[in-house]
């Protein structure tokens, strides 16, 4: 309880439940956490889903008192950060205490009565036992019902009563009817059970005297037809009320499958599919897209890379070119230092000589030629030499994480960027290719 | 900045996709949320705190009908940006 979770404990609890290595969670932290205050100083508000709201308000100066001196000073205006959460993470946080309500205080209610809450919640109940027991001995209960909630009203004004009297109303009429179907079904019950001690006595004795068997069978008829009447009453009731739940619920359908119907239409909309099709076509349809942007995709990438490697590739030629240049400057410097003036005609003779030379110069001429070959910081420790590597970048790589993976340190990550061509080493983006210089210190 | 261009800022940063960045953010905010829950103190360094404070009951007057409502306790979450943060707020402010 209350332990300071740092951002380092937070990080591994993202890797252990987001699958990923540990480094790699750090970093997004530390992004996370990044992004939103750059975003919230340059923006000045930045909205995260499932978080909240981060803002930047603006507080107008204001004069305020020393409260041990009385001496008036100014509070300068300045800006504060103001965090409003979101109304799910307000509620997962406000859990425990979410069953309460805001709940109205009359005009002279104290806080000695303030406990008398829970007793006007125990009194509710009370009525509920009077209806149960009322239908009970008399079967027609509905001329009463109606005489009693009526005194229930007028002692209470207030409206929540008013609700409960309904309720309650509603709930004797049910258990009336209950009841009602109780008393009906009782009846029958006892002829069935007349009924089969009949057919039993028939069976057991054949002396059975007749008219005691007749007499209840008149019974039975006329006890049947009654109640047959009664359920066909109760019968009709049903039906009209299931008519009525029936035309209810295939409303409910219609408007239900009306809506399905255009939200479909919606989100169709944009990648319209011919509805002739069927799943598997549509599917295979789908399939067919996807691999055309995969292609898409691929292609570029492959276009991307072609570039680079033409890129070095001009380098490489700009460097030959560079380097016969030099080494025919050197050969025009041997031309004239050694045979002077006059032009020589046998240039076997001197060719070996010059290539010699020139196969001496390179080591000496490959540093300027080389640091004009590729982009160099000024004022920085080392030279760009040369093209150590080529890096595609994946999901979760940073400069920095380069730098360090081929410098160990990582404040060189400004000569990947030069070579690179990276504009805000921010933003690196996937299947963008990387160039890692080949780094030389600067001497003295 | 809302959730999207936030979202798509921190993938350009972080060079993963937006769909992955948005499931990492949304489990990350879950993994904070249930230590949240559990009332433990979420500090990030540069940034600020995240904490869960009880607020008590209390008696809360209507100004124009003066009806008085009693408002329940309830737990809420309260971010204390860090002085790092502040300053350069308040830079941001200037700039």
């Amino acid at each position: 309880m209350t332990t300071r979770i740092t951002q380092a404990e937070l990080s591994s609890l993202l890797a252990a439940r987001a699958d990923i290595p540990v480094a790699e969670a750090e970093t997004f932290v530390t992004r996370f956490f990044e992004t939103l205050s750059s975003g919230l100083i340059h923006e000045k508000l930045v909205k995260v889903r499932g978080l909240g709201t981060f803002k930047v308000i603006d507080v107008n100066p204001r004069t305020s008192v020393n409260i041990n001196t009385g001496e008036r000073y100014e509070i300068a205006s300045h800006a504060k950060v103001s965090f409003t959460p979101d109304s799910s993470l307000r509620d997962i946080i406000n859990r425990p205490f979410a069953g309460f309500e805001t709940v109205v205080l009359n005009e002279n209610t104290d806080q000695a009565q303030m406990e008398a809450v829970p007793q006007a919640a125990e009194e509710e109940p009370e009525p509920l036992p009077q209806p149960i027991a009322e239908p009970e001995p008399e079967p027609e209960p509905e001329p009463e019902p109606e005489p009693e909630p009526e005194p229930e009203q007028e002692p209470e004004p207030e409206p929540e009563p008013i609700i409960q009297a309904e309720e309650t109303e509603a709930e004797e009429q049910v258990e009336a009817t209950e009841g009602g179907t109780e008393e009906i079904t009782a009846p029958e019950e006892a002829e069935t059970i007349e009924e089969t001690i009949a057919d039993e006595g028939t069976e057991a004795e054949a002396e059975a005297p007749a008219t005691i068997a007749k007499t209840s069978v008149v019974q039975e008829a006329t006890v049947v037809e009654r109640a047959e009447v009664v359920r066909e009453a109760v019968h009709v009731h049903n039906l009209n009320q299931n008519n009525r739940r029936r035309w209810l619920t295939n409303c409910l359908a219609a408007i239900a499958i009306l809506a399905v119907g255009y939200c479909i239409g919606y989100y169709m909309h944009p990648m319209p599919l011919p509805s002739f099709l069927s799943q598997e076509e549509t599917a295979l349809l789908l399939n067919y897209r996807q691999q055309q942007q995969d292609y898409a995709q691929r292609s570029e990438q492959i276009s991307r890379q072609q570039e680079a490697l033409e890129q070095q590739r001009q380098q490489q030629d700009y460097d030959r070119t560079r380097m016969e240049q030099t080494r025919d400057e050197i050969m025009a410097e041997e031309g004239i230092t050694v045979q002077g003036a006059a032009t020589s005609t046998d240039t076997a003779a001197t060719r070996p000589a010059a290539t010699a030379t020139a196969t001496n110069r390179p080591s000496r001429s490959r540093e300027p030629s080389e640091t004009l070959a590729y982009p160099q910081i000024e004022g920085g420790e080392y030279y760009i030499v040369g093209i150590r590597d080529t890096v595609i970048v994946k999901p979760g790589m940073t400069l920095l994480n380069l730098a360090i993976k081929y410098y160990k340190n990582k404040n060189l990550y400004i000569y990947i960027c030069k070579l690179s061509n990276v504009e805000d080493p921010n933003r690196v983006h996937p299947n963008q290719i990387l160039l890692i210089p080949e780094l030389q210190r600067k001497e003295e | 900045m809302n959730n999207k261009e936030f979202i798509s800022e921190l993938s350009a940063r972080t060079s993963y996709t937006i769909r992955d960045t948005q499931s990492l953010v949304t489990t990350m905010l879950a993994e904070l949320t249930s230590q949240l829950e559990n009332s433990e103190v979420v500090s990030v360094t540069n940034f600020g705190t995240f904490e869960v404070k009880k607020k008590l009951e209390r008696v809360m007057v209507n100004p124009t009908t003066g009806q008085r409502m009693l408002v329940p306790p309830k737990l809420a979450i309260n971010f204390r940006p860090a002085t790092a943060l502040k300053e350069q707020v308040q830079k941001g402010g200037e700039a």
